[in-house]
C-alpha cells in the first residue's frame, strides 16, 4: 500500500512538466514564417504593379508602331481612255490617231517643245494649235487626254501691241467663256493643265494640241 | 507504539490523498492548455504555411510570364521601329549611283515642291552628269520641277544648295525655275503646277 502511494506520487510531477514545456515552444515558430512570407508577398506584389505598368506602356508603343504604317495612303489612279465615237459623214474622216468631236479633229502631241515649235508641228499636219470653242469642248478634250499631269499649249498668246490675249485666228479672247489664271508678262503664250488655262513663257517646254476643222477640207494655216 | 504508527500511517494518507487531488487537477489544466495550444497552434500554422506557400508560388508564376512577354514586347517594339524607319527612308526612293531619287505622284508649284523635299531631309533633284538624267528622263512621263533655279533671266543658274550650275546641258526657255521634260532641261514661271523629283546621297539613306 505504502509503494502504491509513492509510485503515484512519482507519476504526476513529470506529466506535469512535459505539459508546461510543450505549450512556450509553439508560438514562436508560428510567428516567425507569417512574418517572412508577408515580406515576400509585399515585395512581389511592388514588382508585379511595376510589370504590369511596363506591359501597359509596352502595349501602347506597339499599337502607335502598328498604326503608323496603315497611315500612309495608297492611291490608285485608273485612266480612263473615253473612246467617243459620234457619227459623221462618209466624206469626212479624221486622220489616224486623231479625235473626233463634232466638227473638229483633235490630235494631241507626244512629244514636248516650245510653242512656236507646236505651232510649226501643227502646220506640218495642216492644223493649227487648239482654238478652245466653249467649256464643252475642253471637258471633251479633258477627258480623251491620258496624261492627266501635263500641259498642253493652245493657239493663244498675249500679243504686245495691242496688249491683249488673242486666238491665232485673230479672235480676241473672250473671258465669259474661259479664264485664265496666273500672272500675264510680255511674251507670254497660254497652256492648259486639267480644265485651267494658263499664261506660260513661250519658249518654255509644254506637249501641244492641234485641231483641224472638217469642213473645210483645205485648212487654213494662220500663225 | 501502535498506536503512534497507526497515527503516522493516517497522517501519511491523508497527505497522498491531497497530492493525488492536487497532482489530477494539474494534470486536466495542462491537458486542457496543451490542446488549446497545440490545436489551435498547429491548425493556424497548417493552413498559414499552406496559404503562403500557395500565394507566393502564384505571385512567382504571375511575375515571371509578365516578365516574358515584356521582354517579347520590348523586342517586337524595337523590330518595328527598325522597319518604320527603313520603310519611311526607302519607300519610293529609287537609287542611282551614289543617290536616291523620288518621283512625286502629284504636282505643285516650284517652292512647294522644294519645301517638300527638305522636309524629306533632301533637295529638289540634282543631277551630276548624264547617266543620272538620262535616269531621270526615262522615269517621267510628264514634266517634272527640278533643282535648278535663277533669280531672272540674266542671272546665272544654281542648284537649291546655292552652287553655281556648269551648263553642262542647255536649258531652254526664258523661265526662273528650271525643269525637266521629255524634250530635255527646260525653264518655266515657278507658279506652273508639275511633278518633281527629290535627289539625296546615299549616305544619308545608309544612317537611316
Amino acid at each position: 500500500m505504502d509503494t502504491a502511494s509513492i509510485y503515484l506520487g512519482l507519476k504526476p510531477p513529470r506529466t506535469l512538466g512535459a505539459w508546461h514545456e510543450s505549450p512556450p515552444s509553439l508560438p514562436p515558430d508560428a510567428c516567425r514564417c507569417p512574418r517572412s512570407h508577408r515580406l515576400a508577398l509585399k515585395l512581389s506584389c511592388a514588382g508585379l504593379i511595376l510589370l504590369v505598368l511596363t506591359l501597359i506602356g509596352m502595349s501602347v508603343l506597339v499599337r502607335v508602331l502598328v498604326q503608323k504604317p496603315s497611315r500612309e495612303k495608297c492611291c490608285v489612279f485608273i485612266q480612263e481612255n473615253l473612246n467617243k465615237t459620234t457619227d459623221c459623214s462618209v466624206n469626212l474622216e479624221c486622220p489616224q490617231d486623231w479625235l473626233l468631236h463634232r466638227d473638229k479633229c483633235f490630235h494631241v502631241s507626244q512629244v514636248s517643245n516650245t510653242w512656236e515649235e507646236g505651232q510649226a508641228d501643227c502646220g506640218r499636219k495642216g492644223a493649227t494649235l487648239l482654238l478652245i470653242q466653249d467649256q464643252e469642248e475642253l471637258r471633251f478634250l479633258l477627258d480623251s487626254i491620258k496624261e492627266k499631269y501635263n500641259s498642253f499649249w493652245i493657239g493663244l498668246r498675249f500679243t504686245l501691241p495691242d496688249m491683249n490675249w488673242k486666238w491665232i485666228n485673230g479672235t480676241t479672247f473672250n473671258s465669259d467663256v474661259l479664264k485664265i489664271t496666273g500672272v500675264t508678262e510680255n511674251g507670254s503664250c497660254a497652256s492648259i493643265l486639267g480644265d485651267k488655262v494658263t499664261p506660260e513663257s513661250c519658249a518654255s517646254d509644254n506637249r501641244w494640241i492641234c485641231q483641224k476643222e472638217l469642213n473645210h477640207e483645205t485648212p487654213s494655216n494662220d500663225s | 507504539m501502535t498506536a503512534s504508527q497507526d497515527e503516522v500511517a493516517h497522517e501519511r494518507l491523508l497527505n497522498t490523498e491531497v497530492t493525488t487531488t492536487d497532482h489530477l487537477e494539474n494534470g486536466e489544466t495542462g491537458k486542457k492548455i496543451q490542446e488549446k495550444f497545440c490545436g489551435i497552434v498547429s491548425s493556424k500554422s497548417h493552413c498559414r504555411r499552406f496559404r503562403c506557400c500557395g500565394v507566393t508560388m502564384v505571385l512567382i508564376v504571375v511575375v515571371v510570364l509578365i516578365v516574358v512577354v515584356v521582354a517579347l514586347s520590348a523586342i517586337m517594339i524595337k523590330q518595328m521601329s527598325t522597319k518604320n524607319t527603313y520603310a519611311a527612308c526607302l519607300q519610293n526612293w529609287t537609287g542611282v549611283g551614289n543617290k536616291y531619287f523620288y518621283f512625286s505622284e502629284y504636282t505643285s508649284n516650284w517652292t512647294f515642291a522644294q519645301a517638300f523635299c527638305m522636309a524629306q531631309e533632301a533637295q529638289l533633284a540634282r543631277f551630276d552628269n548624264e547617266e543620272e538624267l538620262n535616269f531621270l528622263k526615262r522615269h517621267m512621263n510628264s514634266s517634272h520641277w527640278i533643282g535648278l533655279h535663277r533669280d531672272s533671266s540674266e542671272h546665272p543658274w544654281r542648284w537649291t544648295d546655292n552652287t553655281e550650275y556648269n551648263n553642262t546641258f542647255l536649258i531652254q526657255g526664258d523661265g526662273e525655275c528650271g525643269f525637266l521634260s521629255d524634250n530635255g532641261i527646260s525653264s518655266s514661271r515657278d507658279y506652273i503646277p508639275r511633278k518633281w523629283i527629290c535627289s539625296r546621297s546615299s549616305n544619308y539613306m545608309l544612317q537611316c
